[in-house]
């Protein structure tokens, strides 16, 4: 049986174990390119990357950087936590 | 005169198919030190030129595949130096002993290295590149589709 002090350490462990797993953002972005009538190579030209890093991004591949994802949210006139969404 | 970074992996594409060969068979004395450096020198310009559109995902993928190319080539070094040696022992007093403990070169490190490194790059872009279709719908060049929810 473990006491108190072994239970926590083994609670911090598995978060520590947890932290470690890759985290990925869920995203709305290809729904939204859609109700625009966007093309990949579209959209990217507006946020000034390539169309690999749009089609990463919506496949979930890549989370973007903060103000790439700012840039997203305006693009669409969303709020941020209306185009990404935290999984946790 | 600026040089753009079309002309940098031109460059050191040149270096690496016409240069690097160039210097190994056709001038004389050739040995494989001053080839690999060439090559070496060929392959850090291909991979740290940027790219056409250098966005924060090609960043990205440069440095994971460079993190990740690093462990293989440096595992491969581990592994030839050990058949080379027989053994890890680079203490060992060398002082009128016939050999030497030996190693592949810097420059067959660095070669290792970026090789892997831009087939980890291109392959990792080219996985970004495809699009996933849906039930068959086809969303070929980026055309926008939204999955089907049944």
């Amino acid at each position: 049986m473990l006491d108190i002090a072994g239970k926590d350490a083994l609670h911090s462990c598995r978060l520590r174990a947890a932290d470690r797993v890759i985290h990925r953002m869920k995203n709305r972005l290809r729904e939204l390119r859609a109700a625009r009538h966007w093309s990949q190579a579209d959209l990217a030209a507006q946020l000034g990357v390539s169309r690999q890093t749009v089609n990463a991004i919506e496949t979930e591949r890549y989370d973007p950087s903060l103000p790439l994802a700012f840039k997203i949210s305006r693009l669409f006139d969303r709020s941020l936590e209306e185009v990404f969404q935290d999984e946790k | 005169m600026i040089m753009t970074s079309s002309t940098i992996k031109r460059l050191g594409w040149l270096l690496v198919i016409v240069g690097a060969p160039t210097l190994h068979f056709l001038v004389p004395g050739a040995f494989w030190g001053r080839t690999s450096a060439a090559i070496a020198a060929g392959l850090m310009m291909i991979f740290f030129s940027r790219e056409a559109i250098h966005d924060e995902r090609v960043q990205d993928l440069k440095l994971k595949s460079l993190n990740a190319a690093f462990s293989v080539s440096f595992t491969v070094t581990l592994v030839v130096n050990w058949f080379l040696n027989r053994d890890f022992d680079v203490t060992r007093d060398f002082t009128g002993a016939a050999e030497t403990w030996r190693s592949i070169s810097a420059f067959d490190l660095i070669i290792l290295t970026l090789s892997s490194a831009l087939a980890l790059f291109h392959v990792w872009r080219l996985q970004d590149s495809e699009v996933p279709t849906f039930g068959g719908r086809g969303t070929h060049n980026g055309t926008p589709a939204v999955r089907e929810e049944h």
